[in-house]
């Protein structure tokens, strides 16, 4: 509305008549761009997080084992070794100072011992005698990998892979895989950013063939499919979202049964049924007020009335659930909570969409002798719902990314399984977030990263329908 | 309701009349409605009855005292130091931070989506605000951590800046705070008159004086507002200060340090499963009173201003 036209007024007839004219002209120029400078500093900004983001979710790593594999894999005995090879084994294993006093010790050389004699020396001499003649795993009979499968698993855990494929089923490179994966726990020693590691791929590995000679390395995405559906597990390589995701639909699922039905209630009977009485202006104030609680706030309230004085429900005990959680720290009051978040927000927009419907249409409509509630139903109401619905879409939005509530509320902040139901302990994807990204290490940052991705992508596009419904809904009216 | 221009008798009147009429249906609905309307109102009173109780029950504790709470300079109730001051100077300075950021680029991009950029402009360039006004907070949290600090780090040295610290948690803040100010800045230059910028163009100022010298002045209460408003909002801002401010409360006065700020101490102390028996559970409910009246304040004074300013036009 405050658009004025550049030509009348922003550029004089005559220049020169005022010398200092184009001065103030000139200052009006870098005004303007100064101006426009704090837009692109936002976008700047913008640009800057999404790329931070984006950079964390693939690049080069290094892998290492957490468990030395040379500690699982059977050794051949030294026993069955030829004089040959224990002589070689002696030799490259006895630090040399040592190598050079040993014959003056023994009083022959090495050459000259008996097989007994030099087994000796090598057990008193070497140490870690036992790993010296492990094997590579690719050298390791199928069955040797099968062993050392069954004894390093938990038995849950060997029920669990057999169940998935059986063990006899699978191949050589599989069973190799396994055991690195389950069982030395392969896992990520050092990440690169996405970008270096597309762009600048050869010096990358440059590096690391210099640093972590025969370490495996790769390119990895840390966004992935398997990502996604994958369980919550401790490790980042292998940890997934999927009882977070299925923890915030959940949540918003039934946040929405609450917060809907009563915000757009409260504003219909703030806006047609309660007048200018003391009370409506009393709850609108409130309503104002509410809107600007901070979010911790909600949370405080949700963990004393909903996980404490209502644990009886919230945990589910009250309605007969088998084997409650102790306290309410349940799906059911997180979404409750969440719903008091929203209420003001779907409550104002409600109220400002109904504002909007021409008088007329009331008018005419009870002026036809229909009763306020049939007025607001079948006039009102239908006309004023796409406008609705971009506050209800605005208000899951900001319930997906809402964080700090759930944390007092206690969603946990490591669930394993996916919730059952609404009264489960559950996780949401932001409180995931928030773990990951309070952790150290590199890795978690990059699964942080990836679930930063999945959530701002849902986010992002709820936003943009209620953008461009509003922006429809505006050239429409 | 319009009444029939049709002369009837008083005894017709009342016979005819539908006012009376009792409506079952109508009555329960409008009750239904009344008890939604509540529930924003007990929402209220619940928060008000529930952070007064816990807090009574803390200050009961006999390890506590009300005027240690406002003298104290160590936070640490389970060693029965309760002192507010480090929280409460932590949440002042990473929101100064955060209000020194937002104010002249929020207020820039404000003047400028309302005086100078044309329909179609604004079409493009509002979705950059709504963009950021709609990044989950966690999200601005781990860009503060990963990106903000780093940055600091290698400007003002590895040993100056701390890993957690007040600056890039306010920094961070003020990013997240501009579309607020900017949208409500836009609201009160846009609602200043027209004619004020026809007079001040008629007395020959260019477009910048204009909108500096007559519209901003004319605006100014409604910008104060959408300050006090910004302000409020980086006091309850959780999560930016929780991973990127500090890990435990520390009163100094040094951006470069780290601080816990009254909500991201909230959040840490209150994440996992904080058992209800300790002295800590009911410390939460007293820095949450402390802040839930500073950001009250805030935003009723803020309220004050815009009604007042849009009584003037």
């Amino acid at each position: 509305m405050a658009m004025i036209s550049p030509s009348r007024s922003a550029e004089p007839l005559e220049i020169g008549a005022d010398p200092s004219v184009r001065r103030r002209q000139r200052v009006g120029l870098l005004g303007q761009a100064g101006l426009f400078l704090s837009l692109v500093i936002a976008l700047i900004a913008l640009i800057v997080l999404l790329l931070d983001v984006g950079s964390r979710i693939g690049g080069m790593v290094v892998y290492g084992f957490r468990i030395d594999p040379l500690t699982i894999v059977p050794s051949i005995p030294l026993e069955e070794l030829s004089q040959e090879e224990l002589l070689s084994l002696a030799r490259d294993n006895i630090p040399p100072e040592r190598l050079a006093e040993l014959p003056e010790e023994l009083g022959a050389n090495l050459e000259d011992l008996s097989v007994d004699d030099l087994l000796n020396v090598i057990y008193a001499e070497v140490p870690n005698v036992d790993v010296l003649t492990a094997r590579p795993l690719e050298a390791l009979s199928d069955q040797e990998l099968l062993e050392i499968l069954s004894q390093n698993l938990t038995t849950q855990r060997y029920e669990a892979l057999n169940a998935a494929q059986p063990f006899e089923a699978r191949s050589r490179e599989d069973l190799i895989e396994l055991i690195e994966q389950e069982v030395l726990l392969e896992s990520v020693i050092k990440t690169w950013p996405l970008f270096p590691s597309l762009f600048n791929r050869a010096a990358i590995e440059e590096e690391i063939r210099a640093n972590y000679p025969g370490a495996k390395y790769g390119f990895r995405w840390w966004l992935t499919p398997e990502f996604i559906v994958s369980d919550l597990t401790t490790r980042p390589e292998t940890s997934g979202l999927r009882p977070a995701i299925i923890g915030s639909v959940l949540m918003i699922v039934i946040t929405i049964l609450f917060a809907v039905p009563v915000g757009i209630a409260t504003g219909v009977y703030l806006e047609e049924f309660a007048g200018k009485s003391r009370f409506s202006a009393l709850v609108q104030t409130n309503i104002y007020n509410l809107s600007g609680v901070p979010s911790i706030i909600y949370g405080m309230l949700g963990v004393a009335i909903f996980v404490r004085a209502l644990s009886d429900f919230t945990s589910g005990a009250a309605f007969g659930v088998p084997d409650p959680p102790p306290n309410g720290r349940t799906i059911i009051s997180g979404a409750l909570t969440m719903g008091l978040l929203i209420l003001p927000l779907v409550i104002i927009n409600t109220q400002e969409a109904i504002r909007a419907v021409p008088q007329g249409l009331r008018d005419g409509s009870l002026a036809l002798g229909a009763t306020k509630w049939q007025t607001v139903w079948h006039h009102i109401l239908p006309v004023a719902f796409p406008s609705i619905l971009t506050g209800i879409i605005l208000g899951i939005s900001r319930a997906l990314g809402e964080t700090a509530p759930l944390i007092v509320v206690g969603a946990a902040a490591f669930v394993t399984t996916d919730p059952s139901g609404l009264f489960s302990t559950f996780t949401v994807l932001p409180m995931q977030i928030y773990t990951w990204a309070k952790l150290p290490a590199d890795t978690f940052r990059n699964i942080s990263a990836a679930a930063i991705v999945v959530l701002l992508v849902v986010v992002l596009s709820f936003n943009l329908t209620a953008i461009i419904l509003r922006n429809r809904l505006r050239k429409s009216l | 309701m319009a009444t029939v221009p049709v002369t009837l008798s008083s005894e017709e009147r009342r016979r005819v009349s539908l006012k009376r009429k009792p409506r079952l249906g109508e009555s329960l609905i409008r009750a239904s409605l009344v008890a939604s309307a509540l529930v924003s109102i007990l929402t209220t009173v619940g928060i008000v009855v529930v952070l007064f109780a816990e807090a009574i029950a803390f200050f009961a504790d006999p390890r506590v005292s009300l005027a240690q709470f406002f003298s104290d300079t160590v936070w640490a109730p389970e060693a029965g130091r309760v002192g507010i001051a480090p929280l409460v100077v932590a949440t002042v300075i990473t929101s100064v931070i955060a209000i020194l950021v937002a104010l002249p680029l929020g207020l820039s991009a404000a003047v400028f989506l309302s005086e100078y950029a044309s329909p179609r402009a604004r079409a493009y360039l509002k979705p950059i605000l709504e963009l950021l006004a709609g990044i989950p907070t966690v999200v601005y949290g781990f860009f503060a951590v990963t990106f903000m600090t780093p940055l600091l780090k290698s400007i003002f040295g590895e040993d100056t800046v701390e890993f957690y610290n007040m600056a890039s948690a306010g920094l961070v803040m003020g990013i997240m705070i501009i579309p607020i100010v900017a949208s409500m800045s836009e609201d009160a230059l846009s609602a200043v008159p027209r004619a004020l910028r026809e007079g001040s163009y008629g007395l020959g100022a260019t477009r910048l004086e204009t909108s500096l010298k007559v519209v901003l002045p004319a605006a100014i209460s409604g910008i104060a507002a959408s300050v006090i408003v910004g302000i409020s909002r980086a006091f309850g801002e959780t999560m930016i200060v929780a991973l990127a401010a500090g890990a435990g409360p520390n009163f100094t006065f040094n951006p470069f340090q780290a601080a816990e700020t009254m909500t991201g101490h909230i959040a840490r102390i209150s994440s996992g499963d904080l058992s209800f028996d300790l002295l800590d559970y009911t410390s939460i409910f007293s820095i949450g009173i402390v802040l839930f009246f500073m950001t009250l304040t805030l935003n009723i004074i803020s309220r004050w201003i815009v009604q007042r300013y849009r009584e003037v036009y």
